[in-house]
């Protein structure tokens, strides 16, 4: 493993543990405010720290190191939890967002200058007034907001040659101004030695700054046979000069983490009962000796003071992404294998076999598990939202409250990568189009908070993703007229559906925005929204209540790679069409097929018209006419023209088909999605069957000056 | 009897050493043990002196470095030792 390799784990690991604190300080501010909680926030922001101080990243560590002052004065519970200090340290986590992202894009760092300040205000307030650690446990005064207009004169204080004192050496001054001695207690766990760390260094480092061991505890060390030299037995109390930043101390023990227990002031006199720890059976310890010598083997580990990893953790391990993407390639290979070995059999007569059918449940289990591991919970995405509303409540005076459902629901890495964009975009336009001011809220009776919903399901093999607003709805007059004013729609047309208007909001170029915001508005996003989904093989649809709200839902595959699909007799060619856009297959009768112009044909289903797309305009063939009679009609349902029935010769099989690029291993072609290899070996192109349809609409004298 | 001589790095790897020794020996007099020449300590090794300065039959240091005196006094077992150590 080279540097560029533990630098990617140390963001992979920033990005965990930015997670970690962002769900704890939102179960703060939901109430949840116990010392896990709060312990899980400081651990999160003091691991991006070590790591920050280890690669060298300056700005990164500085500021963390002003952040984790604040979080460790919560720990300890000088500085009260109030509402206002976790919206403080949502915003201080959004920096610290971007200062991680600045490291690992090699950018400049972001302006922290603000709300460094105000971290630092909060941290130096704590016990001003009060005497000391342990006298002085009274909320200090909460954090107030920082007037932007003395920043300055915050920057000189925390700048200044003459710093404010620090708060653990203000606490412990007494009356006559004269710092006292403090306590300081270092425990180390099992495993404080491992990866080289040597415990006596980091007390070696206490004594070059005047401290002095007054207290060795021993009282766990076992007997020789049962020792294990490499766990901690030993801890120490020592007394630190008054002189000496509690800060500084800290800072020994930054990159020891949680293998170390170390305790300031009050608490340090008063360390958790410690169990002992006897050497785990491979220590080559006869089991008749551990039973006979009770005594020792007192509690179990779990008893420690600090949380040991006494119970079996779900294990993980890293893989590097082009490996697992090679395993998931040699599962679409194997499906192809399988699926020519199953042609074949069924060639010789022989497809009816049972181990043939357990090699095909095989070869399925197989590939969905190579797919789950590339498989991650949504909550990664949904987890950026707060920060976005946060951002979006400062520009647009909208304070919009969050509503998440379903965030565990998992999907491809790769699918959640990309649906950051597509999904930033459309609750930007919730917030800033969908959701109404205050004022207009009050007077329509609503809550003047807004209320965005996002939820998440897996339903039919897709996963469903809504993202609602309680806004005022798609305002369809001004759509409308809108689009009749920029030449969207032919203004001679006036009937168009609730749904047909809805969408017109896709099409390029269209926005509603009497004003161009930097937030949305510019109207290429909703079309670029749009795009984006169908990239990833999904679909977008609007639901929209006038008064009540708007949702728009996506549809995405689970998978990039392996899909299912309907394969399909079209002259002598192969064709498959995504199951996901059919809805049924009929063979129609002579009534239900009716005349539209000259050259398009309609299909009468259920009293709905629709159009009639023969296939064999994909593979050459030219008159609609052709193979009417016998051929077979797929209903399909498409992105931007409703349902249409594709027109083939006959339907030959439904089965999973691996996903190969053609414009990788050929160029991009209209209204062929890809390429797949059948179970007979020969290539088979996938229908774009949105391009297709969407074609044949924008066309239909072109279809008939080829008829 | 054998004294036991720690070497200049005790590190883990002498202290699981040291450990095999010490559990090996038998008698009923304190075990002299060498540090005169001990240039790096560890905890681990710390431990193993302690537990078996603690037990029967005891250990007796026979020598110690500059940096085995520096150990035993950041570490607040300066006085643990001294007894029946010598000088």
């Amino acid at each position: 493993m080279n540097g560029i390799d533990i630098q990617a784990i140390f963001f992979d690991e920033c990005e965990e543990s930015l997670q970690a604190a962002e769900a704890g300080l939102d179960a703060c501010k939901a109430g949840t405010q116990d010392s896990e909680t709060i312990n899980a926030i400081f651990r999160a922001v003091h691991s991006i720290k070590g790591g920050a101080g280890a690669f060298g990243y300056e700005a990164l560590a500085s500021y963390t190191h002003v952040f984790e002052n604040l979080l460790g004065d919560v720990r300890e519970g000088t500085v009260p939890v109030t509402s206002d200090l976790v919206d403080m340290l949502l915003l201080a986590l959004d920096s610290l967002r971007d200062h991680v992202e600045a490291v690992r894009g090699g950018t400049a760092a972001p302006d922290d200058a603000a709300i460094k300040a105000r971290l630092a205000e909060a941290h130096e307030n704590v016990g001003k007034g009060g005497d000391t650690v342990a006298a002085a446990p009274a909320p200090a005064a909460a954090p107030a907001a920082v007037d932007m207009d003395d920043l300055d004169a915050l920057l000189d204080d925390l700048l200044g040659p003459d710093p404010a004192p620090a708060a653990s050496e203000a606490r412990a001054e007494d009356s006559a101004g004269q710092a006292e001695d403090w306590a300081l207690y270092v425990c180390p766990q099992a495993g404080a030695m491992d990866n080289g760390s040597e415990p006596l260094l980091w007390l070696r480092e206490l004594v070059e700054l005047g401290g002095a061991c007054v207290k060795c505890d021993e009282s766990v060390l076992p007997q020789i046979d049962e020792l294990d030299p490499n766990e901690g037995y030993l801890a120490w109390t020592f007394t630190m000069p008054g002189s000496v930043e509690r800060e500084k101390v800290a800072d020994i023990f930054d990159f020891v983490g949680e293998q170390c227990l170390v305790l300031y002031g009050a608490e340090a006199l008063n360390p958790p009962a410690r169990a002992r720890r006897v050497a785990a059976p491979e220590a080559k310890a006869p089991p008749a000796a551990t039973a006979a010598t009770a005594t020792v083997s007192t509690k179990p580990a779990a008893a420690a003071p600090t949380p040991a990893p006494a119970a079996p953790a779900a294990q993980s391990i890293r893989i590097d992404l082009g490996k697992l993407d090679q395993l998931i390639d040699g599962v679409g290979e194997l499906v192809i294998a399988q699926a020519m070995l199953a042609q074949r059999l069924s060639n010789e007569g022989l497809a009816h076999f049972e181990e043939l059918a357990m090699l095909e449940g095989l070869v399925r289990d197989i590939q969905e598990r190579a797919m789950a591991f590339r498989a991650q919970p949504i909550s990664s995405v949904f987890s950026r939202v707060p920060r976005l509303l946060r951002e979006l409540a400062t520009s647009t005076g909208k304070h919009v409250k969050l509503v998440v459902a379903g965030e565990t629901t998992e999907l491809d890495k790769t699918v959640i990568e990309r649906l950051s964009e597509p999904l930033t975009h459309l609750i930007r336009n919730a917030v800033d189009h969908g959701i109404e001011s205050p004022e207009d809220r009050r007077a329509a009776g609503k809550d003047a908070e807004g209320t965005l919903t996002l939820s998440a399901e897996q339903r039919a093999g897709r996963i469903v993703i809504r993202i609602g607003d309680d806004g005022a709805g798609i305002n369809r007059e001004k759509v409308l007229a809108k689009a009749i004013e920029k030449g969207i729609v032919d203004p001679e047309l006036h009937n168009l559906s609730d749904e047909e208007i809805d969408n017109l909001i896709f099409a390029p170029g269209f926005s509603t925005a009497a004003q161009v915001s930097s937030i949305s508005g510019r109207g290429v996003g909703m079309d670029v929204v749009r795009q984006n989904v169908k990239e990833l093989g999904g679909r977008i649809t609007i639901e929209s209540r006038p008064g009540q709200g708007t949702d728009f839902v996506l549809a995405l595959p689970l998978t990039l790679a392996i899909s299912d699909g309907m394969i399909v007799q079209v002259g002598d060619q192969s064709l498959v069409i995504p199951l996901t856009h059919v809805v049924e297959s009929l063979s129609p009768t002579e009534t239900e097929i009716k005349g539209m112009g000259r050259n398009i044909r309609m299909l009468n289903v259920r009293g709905q018209f629709l159009p009639i797309v023969p296939l064999r305009q994909l593979t050459g063939g030219t008159s609609p006419e052709e193979g009417l009679e016998q051929g077979v009609l797929v209903v399909v349902e498409t992105e931007r023209c409703g349902q249409a029935a594709l027109l083939v010769d006959a339907i030959i099989d439904q089965r999973q088909f691996v996903i190969k690029s053609l414009d990788t291993h050929y160029r991009s072609v209209d209204g062929v999605a890809g390429a797949t290899i059948l179970g007979n070996g020969r290539v088979a192109l996938i229908v774009d069957v949105d391009r297709l349809v969407l074609d044949l609409s924008k066309r239909p004298h072109a279809a008939a000056e080829a008829a | 009897m054998a004294v036991i001589e720690l070497p200049r790095l005790c590190d883990r790897a002498a202290a699981l050493a040291l450990k095999g020794d010490l559990a090996d020996t038998t008698g009923s007099e304190a075990l002299p043990v060498d540090a005169g020449s001990v240039e790096r300590m560890s905890m681990a090794m710390l431990q193993v002196l302690l537990a078996a300065h603690r037990n029967e039959p005891g250990i007796v240091l026979t020598a110690r470095s500059p940096e085995f005196d520096r150990a035993l006094a950041i570490s607040g077992l300066t006085e643990t030792f001294n007894t029946g150590a010598a000088a």
